[in-house]
């Protein structure tokens, strides 16, 4: 039996929704559990799991949604009590003279000391929350992404006009004085200052870094649009100045994807006025090419590389290339694979290493179907299906409107990636692993549960899609680089040493296949 | 230096609004997280939520550069405040109420509340309506009053617009005795009549002849004697008395122990030298003993005569009238003058003398609620903890309806402060923004009368004002602004 209920205008994190609904599913008699604010993403995955979502009437996205599928009568009810105590258990803390503020005035007024507000809220109320920290002199990160581009420009202008940090709206990583903000990842502190637009390019260029024993100074967000013509790149502005200023910053590295004409020309004259060495990477300039002190690079691991070069003097290119075990491992299983097997598959979390593998691809294994807005690929209709060779990012505003990111929630990926698995078309998964302060626990050991899942059930072996994947993470970091390396290679999962390196790994395999 | 300089130089102390994910992983990397308990903004109401981004990102283009509406609305809130803070109410005497009160006629009747007809009069409203026209002589029985009432030859007012406040039906006529208090510091007065005690009282709609009777007394014996009383006391520092009571146990609306405690100390050597005989003065003084409510009709003065000040600043979101005529709930806002906002009055949740109940209560009514629109009452209860008794509640309970009420206020009040709470000041200055973007509204402390004339006060408990008065008044105050800021 299905029921639906909604409690109107309540809200609760979807982090603390995602955990209720898991633990609420493994009740005994309970088939599933979905607790979701109403938003339309969510609604129509309450839907297509079978509920009558209509019978609600008008739903808002301040209303939650509890979806529950039962054996019987008692388990259902169980299961309501169970949801009832764990939401309204967060209520009741509030009315206990804790020290938790009921609101960002009370926390600024209550806390002088307070320097930095990290903002997480649904898209919609973000802007009002960091107004509220500029207006208190605050700097401010808006993690949420679905912030309003002509809110995006107010709250830069007042960020600028008060000389204060705006890492955002769409921030997903930062790191200040060697403490990681969002999605960040252990690092030792060091010379090297990235700025960078774009969340887990920054992870993937500040991982490979920690990876060869090199630091960050700062790390800095921008948020994704800072460099379009409409924002007119602020937040980067203001953060290449005090890089450029700080006497700890030796090295500068900007990320980003390509920015509008004005606005690079301008960034490029403030970088060139400096002595410090700058690297730079816009997703989709492909050519490497150094003029004076600015290095251009055509992927995350030649930034990585290059910003390590110039901060020691030394290469680091034999520390990290592709290995010709790993090389002969993808030409062995793709010779198992039939000839039916052609399509490439990539299901990622981070939208700039989803990006830089379709730049690596190009055109070389033909058309790449994908919903990551780059207008030389095919944009999919419908990001939850796949078309031939597909790359998602799965951290896109389509699929997080009101659930957590799935550098976080993995559930639905997971699901994806059983379905990708099961596909008799598919030759190649491609996979990036994000690790880092406040991202999921164990998202290899997750990985690694699905896909023996599917193997079990669906009898897979020899001649089926293989698995290549890159860890995106340091060996400080709390889920451990080398523990989850270690679950996902013993599943017979490929792990390259950085994203590119992967999709390079999956174009040996696809384009190999080609010649055969 | 660059602030961002100075940023990179300092520990970093973080304030996480959102996923709970990233607070915990920040203190587990060592650093100081302030989990801020968020919640959705305007009950996610996107027209509102509309309008509080539009103040708080749209520049006044009009003054400084980087100036938002939300600046000018904070500076003149502050101004407010200011004035809030520096009034200093006194009782200066007690007077007729045609002879002192602005703008009070014969044929003139005053009530609670926003202004209301006879026909939509609550019943306790109308009974005390009725034994107003008797004990004026205006009418000789229940029904002759009734008639005249409906006839047209008498006008209704509310006690607002003529600076006055009355507690429940809030009646005043114009051969009643009423408080002189003057705001010492902008020189405005405020008046209320004298507090009649409990059980049949006109207040609760009784007209019975002991009622009438009674106020006569107060006319003839009680009012005179306080009078001379106060003229040889000397003038009445409320601000101080008020600020004792509030260490004492009271807030100032639902108990007024320590108050009328206060009073009667202050009063009794110069009522003890008034030309009087010694039975009457006993009599006055018993009278004032009798009744713990005595101080409301002071307290209920000295905020209308400390918040009329404000009751036409230019950009500013206070609160300047919470009111009831048991029909209907409304505010006034100072930003938009004397433009009432309403909506029906709200049940009161309270507990109940023995044999009445919740349908024998009368919506929400009276004048009282300017205690909490003055920062005490409701606002004060951590000071007053017996009082959440009425709704069955624990001294913590108190003192989170105060901690709420800082939510709601741009301020503390400089005079009336709460030891429990290390003599912090209480919540002042109810901004109609805050109450909108958090939803939370004003707490009130309050009596409940019953819904039929004449029964009087049948419990007391709390009410929370309707949400809609105040998102009316913000949308109201954002579409005033605009236009003059011709946005």
């Amino acid at each position: 039996m299905r029921d639906i209920v909604v409690k109107r205008s309540t809200y609760l994190d979807s982090v603390t929704l995602m955990r209720v609904s898991k633990e609420a599913s493994e009740l005994d008699g309970i088939a599933g559990v979905i607790v979701a604010m109403a938003t339309d993403t969510n609604l129509l995955m309450i839907k297509e799991a079978g509920f009558d979502v209509e019978s609600l009437g008008e739903l808002t996205p301040s209303d939650l949604v509890i979806a529950i599928e039962a054996q019987n009568n008692e388990a259902l009810a169980r299961a309501h009590d169970f949801i009832r105590a764990e939401t309204e258990a967060r209520f009741k803390s509030h009315g206990e003279a804790e020290l938790r503020p009921a609101s960002l005035d009370t926390a600024l007024a209550s806390f002088p000391e307070i320097n930095m507000v990290l903002i997480s809220v649904p898209g919609q109320f973000a802007a009002n929350e960091a107004y509220k920290a500029l207006r208190n002199r605050r700097h401010v990160m808006i993690f949420s992404d679905n912030v309003s581009e002509e809110d995006e420009k107010n709250l830069k202008a007042l960020a600028q006009s008060r000389r204060l940090l705006l890492m955002g709206p769409d921030c997903g990583t930062a790191i200040i004085n060697n403490l990681g903000l969002g999605f960040a990842n252990k690092v030792p502190r060091g010379e090297i200052g990235i700025v960078a637009a774009s969340g887990t390019g920054a992870q993937e260029v500040s991982s490979i870094l920690a990876r060869l024993g090199l630091g960050i100074s700062q790390l800095i967000g921008t948020g994704g649009r800072d460099l379009s013509g409409q924002i007119g790149g602020i937040t980067t502005r203001m953060a290449l100045e005090a890089l450029i200023e700080d006497s700890s910053t030796k090295v500068i590295v900007l990320i980003s994807k390509l920015p509008d004409e004005k606005v690079a020309s301008d960034i490029l004259n403030l970088l060139g006025g400096t002595k410090k060495p700058v690297i730079i990477y816009f997703a989709g300039h492909l050519e490497s090419k150094t003029q004076a002190n600015l290095t251009f690079t055509p992927t995350l691991t030649e930034t990585a590389l290059e910003a390590a070069r110039a901060a020691t003097g030394k290469s680091f290119k034999s520390a990290i290339s592709l290995s010709k075990q790993d090389e002969k491992k993808v030409m062995q299983l793709r010779q198992g694979q039939p000839s039916s097997r052609k399509y490439l598959r990539g299901l990622f979390t981070g939208g700039t290493l989803a990006q830089e593998a379709l730049f690596i691809l190009g055109s070389t294994i033909g058309p790449i179907s994908t919903n990551t807005h780059i207008t030389d690929f095919p944009a999919l209709e419908d990001p939850t299906q796949s078309i031939e060779h597909t790359i998602v990012d799965l951290g896109d505003d389509a699929f997080t409107r009101g659930r957590a990111h799935p550098m976080i929630d993995q559930t639905y990926r997971l699901r994806r990636l059983a379905r990708e698995l099961s596909d008799a078309t598919v030759s190649v998964i491609l996979l990036d692993v994000v690790l880092g302060y406040g991202c999921n626990d164990d998202p290899a050991g997750e990985i690694v549960q699905t896909i023996k899942a599917t193997i079990a059930r669906d009898k897979l072996g020899e001649g089926d899609a293989m698995v290549i994947a890159s860890i995106c993470g340091t060996h400080g970091d709390p889920q451990n680089y080398l523990a989850q390396k270690e679950k996902l290679t013993s599943c017979g999962v490929i792990v390259a040493q950085t994203n590119a390196l992967a999709a390079k790994l999956a174009q040996r395999a696809i384009v190999g296949n080609k010649n055969a | 230096m660059h602030e961002i300089a100075k940023l990179f130089e300092s520990r970093l102390n973080i304030a996480n609004v959102g996923s709970e994910i990233f607070a915990r992983s920040l203190e587990f990397q060592g650093a100081q997280v302030v989990q801020v308990d968020w919640k959705i903004p305007c009950g996610g109401k996107d027209e509102l939520i509309s309008i509080l981004t539009k103040l708080r990102t749209r520049e006044t283009r009009v003054a400084t550069k980087g100036q938002t509406l939300q600046d000018l609305i904070d500076e003149a809130n502050s101004r407010a405040l200011e004035i809030v803070n520096a009034s200093h109410p006194t009782v200066v005497g007690i007077g007729r109420a045609l002879d002192v009160i602005p703008g009070m006629e014969t044929n003139l009747i005053l009530h609670a509340g926003p202004p209301v007809d006879w026909e939509n009069m609550c019943g306790p409203m109308k009974g005390a309506v009725m034994g107003a026209l008797i004990y004026e002589g205006m009418a000789s029985d229940e029904k002759e009053a009734a008639s005249l009432a409906a006839s047209g030859k008498i006008r209704f007012e509310p006690c607002h617009h003529h600076s006055a406040v009355g507690p429940m039906a809030g009646i005043i006529s114009p051969s009643m005795p009423v408080w002189i208090v003057e705001n010492k510091h902008s020189g405005n007065k405020a008046y209320c009549t004298l507090n009649e005690g409990l059980g049949k009282v006109l207040r609760y709609g009784a007209y019975s002849d002991e009622v009438i009777k009674k106020l006569k007394w107060m006319e003839e014996v009680l009012a005179p004697v306080l009078g001379e009383a106060i003229q040889i006391h000397g003038d009445i520092d409320l601000r101080t008395l008020i600020a004792q009571a509030l260490q004492m146990g009271d807030e100032g609306h639902n108990r007024n122990k320590a108050g009328t405690s206060l009073l009667i100390r202050e009063l009794a050597p110069a009522i003890a030298l008034v030309k009087a005989d010694e039975r009457t003065k006993s009599e006055v003084l018993n009278f004032m003993h009798s009744n713990d409510h005595f101080f409301l009709n002071l307290t209920m003065p000295a905020g209308k005569s400390s918040l009329d000040p404000i009751s036409d600043l230019r950009h500013c979101s206070l609160v300047t009238a919470m009111a009831r005529n048991g029909t209907e709930f409304g505010i006034r806002v100072s930003g938009l003058g004397d433009r009432w906002f309403t909506a029906p009055a709200p049940r009161v949740k309270g507990l109940y003398f023995p044999g009445f109940s919740d349908e024998d209560a009368n919506p929400d009514i009276g004048d009282s609620t300017i205690c909490e629109t003055y920062g005490i009452g409701g606002f004060a209860m951590a000071g007053a903890p017996a009082i959440v008794e009425f709704v069955g509640g624990k001294p913590s309970d108190a003192i989170a309806f105060t901690l709420s009420m800082y939510e709601i206020t741009v301020g503390e009040s400089s005079i009336y402060r709460i030891p429990l709470l290390g003599f912090r000041g209480t919540p002042t200055g109810i901004d109609i923004i805050k109450v909108v973007e958090k939803g939370i509204v004003p707490a009130i402390n309050t009596g409940i009368a019953h819904k039929d004339a004449g029964i009087g006060q049948i419990g007391a408990g709390l009410v929370e004002p309707p949400l809609k008065c105040f998102e009316d008044a913000f949308k109201a105050f954002y579409t005033r602004l605009t236009k003059e800021m011709n946005l």
